[in-house]
């Protein structure tokens, strides 16, 4: 364990200093600003959403959204979403190149750090559910966004109640 | 509805605090302070026409200026004269970001400008008389003028009204400076510090800042958002992005040498911890572990990060990553969610907050044996924990009760709580290097917004609304 947390630890900084000697290598969609300097290239002009790949999978997937909602202070997936999960799951075995990422979201009350915790205790039961339905390991990742992402603007228990869920999007197709 | 709630109608039980005023360490000019049951009553009749007057005279448009929520009357009454000689109006003066500074602080009240019986520049001219019938302690006069190589030539005289009882005030300070004509804000923030210091006797923060994430839909793709890490004076002037992405940036953390902000970043749709220097923007990664990589917190010397990592697993445990060998040293090990690791002053031991026991509480690790002790069991919600600056007692945390979660300070000796805020949609408490305030994150009608709340919670103010969302403050050090 301790050699591999050392390994890891090294791999970083070498990335660390990687991105050091180079110039800034990063995506389209962050941009770094000195303090005294303008804003750079404006995030919003090359946006690398695809918002029609998640309406086209879940059209393959014959689900009306691929979301999974929880209930306050709970992990537990209830009945009505194990549908969604079976039509991901099926998928995913007949497409073995098929990624997805399960992202956990918790709502917006109390700590942030703390709220990444319950997104990512979301996220893998998640993924421990359809590991059980069959799919392999490396065509999921978890992650959990805490309270960054609200589905929904509002501070009443709707839509906090919209806040609380997995969003399952495709990567790769397969 | 109101945007601006004068002084008096926010908390009336703070009249009753007058007499309970503490001496401020003038020690120049007095030796203790006998004289504060004296003046009382003159001191609550020279508020309660503040009070009123605050009321009447707020514009409508108060949104661009800091809005006291909550103020007390247990504060130095001090005027501040325009500056600018040849426009007493002008909005960028420096007698204007001082008075904004002071009132800000929760230790003083400031007359209004339109309520100045008298606009002197020079000591010569002030008719002390004047301004003692209202009750005056303090007054800083000054002046401001362009030179002809674009900088500006400042000088500041702070006088003693209540101890001279001639009619020629006490100079206490007087200073003169010279400074480029985009250093004015600045120059403004570093008087009010040393107002503050000879005032109060204990450092101002006036020229600290600030750094926040904002959030705000992209304009062309409303549906997705765009974050920016930013970086502000103190009192939310001279924002400026450090890091703007499509992905959320969270938990910013100021290195003690205020030189750098550590952050975890999701542009890679995965979260990454990194630094970045606040002057060049140039960044470093430091961790990019499997699952969770979140709550970075400087230790005192600068030289490590304490963080929460989930190394592939559900739960983030702490751990330390000194940033010099890139060593990483694990300190908890078990299956809750510990995150927010915050350290002692000493640098000896960490808070950090666990579920372990069934709900979020405030739980302590000494770095030499690994003892693992709980610190707080009242109330079903305690998070988000710091040492209050200047104390090894007390810490700020964000505390649920039946009014939601709100900021509250906990007394390790004491055993007490004491809540601050009553907002009840509140998080992310950041304490000032003075320890006198804490910036915090609140929900006003559906957005998020920065406050302050004073440590004895007797002082609430709100800082200027930006575009979007502000949220996840950290206060900077000195």
């Amino acid at each position: 364990m301790k050699a591999n947390l050392k390994w890891a630890m090294m791999l970083v900084m070498a990335v660390a200093l990687a991105a050091c000697s180079s110039k800034p290598d990063d995506t389209n969609t962050t941009s770094i600003v000195g303090g005294d300097q303008a804003i750079g290239a404006g995030v919003g002009s090359n946006p690398d959403f695809d918002d029609s790949m998640d309406a086209r999978m879940a059209k393959i997937l014959g689900i009306e959204k691929n979301t999974v909602y929880f209930d306050f202070d709970s992990d537990v997936i209830k009945a009505d979403y194990l549908p969604i999960l079976q039509a991901n799951a099926d998928y995913l075995k007949k497409h073995p190149k098929a990624r997805i990422l399960i992202a956990g979201n918790a709502d917006p009350r109390g700590s942030r750090e703390y709220n990444i915790g319950l997104g990512q205790r979301r996220a893998d039961v998640v993924r421990q559910r359809l590991t059980m339905m069959g799919v392999t390991a490396n065509q999921m990742r978890t992650v959990s966004y805490g309270s960054e992402k609200p589905a929904v603007s509002g501070n009443d228990d709707y839509a906090y109640s919209q806040d609380r869920r997995d969003d399952i999007t495709y990567d790769n197709a397969g | 509805m109101k945007k601006y709630i004068p002084l008096l109608f926010g908390d009336t039980r703070s009249i009753v605090g007058v007499g309970l005023r503490a001496c401020p360490k003038r020690a120049t000019t007095i030796g203790s302070c006998p004289y504060v049951r004296m003046r009382s009553l003159k001191y609550s009749i020279w508020v309660l026409i503040m009070g009123l007057m605050t009321f009447f005279t707020t514009p409508a448009s108060a949104a661009l200026d800091i809005e006291i929520t909550r103020g007390v009357v247990r504060s130095i009454p001090i005027a501040i004269v325009p500056f600018d000689v040849n426009n007493p109006n002008n909005p960028n003066d420096i007698a204007r970001i001082i008075s904004n500074d002071l009132n800000h602080s929760g230790q003083f009240q400031v007359m209004p400008q339109s309520r100045l019986p008298q606009q002197p520049h020079d000591a010569d001219a002030v008719s002390a008389d004047l301004w003692k019938t209202l009750g005056l302690d303090d007054l800083v006069i000054g002046s401001a003028t362009l030179t002809d190589n674009g900088q500006t030539k400042a000088d500041m005289t702070l006088l003693d009204l209540f101890h001279s009882n001639q009619s020629t005030p006490t100079v206490l300070m007087r200073q003169s400076y010279t400074v480029a004509n985009s250093q004015t804000r600045a120059l403004a923030h570093h008087i009010s510090d040393i107002i503050y210091e000879k005032l109060t006797g204990e450092k101002g923060v006036f020229s600290t800042r600030l750094a926040y994430v904002t959030v705000e839909p992209l304009p062309n793709n409303p549906r997705h958002k765009r974050y920016s890490l930013m970086i502000s004076d103190v009192d939310g002037h001279n924002a400026k992005p450090l890091l703007t992405s499509t992905q959320p940036i969270m938990s910013p953390d100021w290195s003690p040498d205020g030189r750098s902000v550590a952050y975890v970043s999701f542009e890679t749709k995965l979260p990454q911890i990194f630094t970045s220097d606040v002057a060049t923007g140039q960044r470093r990664l430091i961790s990019s572990f499997a699952g969770i990589n979140g709550a970075p917190s400087f230790s005192p010397d600068s030289r490590s990060l304490a963080v929460a990592l989930s190394m592939g697993r559900t739960n983030p445990n702490i751990y330390i990553i000194d940033l010099g060998s890139g060593r990483l040293t694990q300190l908890t090990d078990d299956a809750a969610i510990n995150t927010e690791p915050s350290w002692a002053p000493d640098g000896q031991s960490l808070l950090f907050t666990s579920d372990r026991g069934g709900a979020p509480q405030i739980y302590s690790i000494d770095l030499a044996g690994r003892q693992v002790h709980r610190v707080t069991y009242l109330g079903a919600y305690n998070a988000s924990a710091m040492y209050l600056p200047g104390s090894s007692t007390k810490i700020s945390l964000l505390h649920r009760d039946d009014r939601g979660f709100n900021i509250a300070i906990y007394d390790l000796q004491s055993g007490t709580m004491q809540t601050l805020t009553q907002g009840g949609y509140i998080e992310s408490p950041s304490p000032a290097p003075n320890g006198r305030m804490i910036v915090y994150s609140t929900n006003v009608g559906g957005r998020r917004m920065l406050g302050m709340v004073s440590s004895n919670g007797q002082v609430n103010i709100r800082l200027p609304e930006v575009s979007g969302d502000a949220q996840a403050p950290a206060w900077s050090p000195y």
